[in-house]
């Protein structure tokens, strides 16, 4: 790798950052950019992402990372074909977005016209009734009123009605959207359950390598499979660390290991070594 | 009562923190989809999944169905008639088209509530 941090340059399999002012998670995320160049190094496999920084406050999910550990090194399971199967009718999935709330919006205002203009061809006609009869002038402009509100009316009901059916027809429409939405979910689901039963698998029948990873490593006492291990959650990080191909450099901070060769040798990687 | 239908991974899971955070509001559950009370309340909390999730929820308003008010008689008795029915197998056409008074399915099919 080749390291351009706060004004210090390194390159090697590993470096040691311990003077240069960064955090763990700075260099991680520099590693991880391919277009971030104060680090240049191999692309990171999947695994990195579990344990590509490691010290005493990592929270690492031991079995997923075993497993992405695992098919770091090409381990393959009964359930990759389905998973690949299930992967690609995903991707043929499409859904599409429907917008209805404008269309309700609209629904609900011209219900509110319609209202509002009822309420005043009731109010005016009432004033027509009062009139009929007196003959004045009032009543027959009271008259043109009313015939003024009743076209108002008309045209209103005409609007609501209008939006009623545009309603309906992107009901319609979102509802075929959501048949390809449950679908959707259906897959995601299936691609969910059969990715843990890959999982269980590779974490499985990597135990035994994990238990001599763990052996391998200068924090242990008693080294252990995935699910009995008792011990602190950063050193089954290392022991994931140990047994993966993480492609890229591992960051490992200054309170596991004081020298970046040891460290290096001991997680079997590239490292780069930060001060904690 | 508000239905609430989930159609994403995503969308089911904040659903399910609601129902957990909310019992009060809510009526029953299923699965990816809950009834929440018809309260402000529970509206608020509908279209807050639905902002977060946009598409992903759907939510309808449901009305309590009474059989005597919002369905005919000849629907009602049909259904009662059709369960006391001889022999299992028969299905509701063959049945339907041996008694005089039961409507056939396709004119049931035709006729909203």
């Amino acid at each position: 790798m080749k390291v351009a941090l706060g004004g210090v340059q390194r390159r090697g399999r590993t470096v040691d950052l311990r003077s240069v002012d960064v955090t763990a998670s700075e260099v991680a995320a520099a590693v991880r950019d391919p277009d971030d160049d104060r680090v240049c190094s191999q692309r990171p496999t999947a695994v990195h992402e579990h344990v590509g920084v490691l010290d005493r406050e990592v929270s690492v999910p031991v079995r997923a990372a075993l497993a992405a550990a695992a098919r770091s090194r090409g381990a393959r399971t009964e359930y990759d074909g389905d998973l690949r199967a299930v992967e690609a009718e995903l991707a043929e999935v499409s859904v599409a977005s429907v917008d209805l709330a404008g269309a309700r919006e609209r629904v609900a205002e011209t219900a509110e016209d319609v209202e509002r203009l009822r309420e005043r061809v009731a109010r005016v006609s009432g004033r027509v009734e009062a009139r009929r009869g007196v003959g004045d002038a009032d009543a027959a402009a009271a008259e043109e009123a009313l015939a003024d509100a009743n076209r108002e009316l008309a045209a209103a009901e005409t609007e609501h009605h209008a939006a009623q059916e545009a309603l309906e027809r992107a009901r319609r429409r979102a509802r075929e959207a959501r048949d390809a939405r449950e679908r959707r979910l259906s897959l995601e689901d299936r691609l969910a359950n059969l990715r843990r039963d890959a999982r269980r698998a590779l974490a499985e029948r990597w135990g035994e390598r994990f238990q001599r990873a763990l052996a391998a490593l200068p924090f242990a006492d008693e080294p252990t499979g995935p699910d009995a291990f008792e011990g602190p959650n950063w050193v089954a990080g290392a022991a994931v660390a140990r047994l993966a191909a993480p492609g890229a450099p591992l960051v490992v901070g200054s309170s596991l290991f004081s020298n970046a060769t040891r460290a290096s040798a001991a997680l079997d990687a590239p490292v780069a070594l930060v001060e904690v | 009562m508000l239905l609430v239908v989930t159609y994403a991974r995503a969308a089911r899971q904040t659903l399910r923190n609601v129902c957990d955070a909310h019992e009060d509001c809510v009526v029953r559950r299923f699965g990816r989809a809950a009834l929440l009370r018809e309260t402000e309340f529970g509206a608020f909390q509908a279209l807050r999944l639905r902002e977060k999730h946009g598409d992903d929820v759907q939510v309808e308003r449901t009305a309590a169905f009474n059989e005597f008010a919002d369905a005919p008689e000849r629907v009602r008795s049909a259904a009662e008639a059709y369960e006391a029915r001889d022999a299992a197998s028969t299905p509701y056409a063959k049945f339907a088209a041996g008694s005089e008074e039961h409507p056939d399915p396709e004119s049931l099919r035709d006729s909203e509530l």
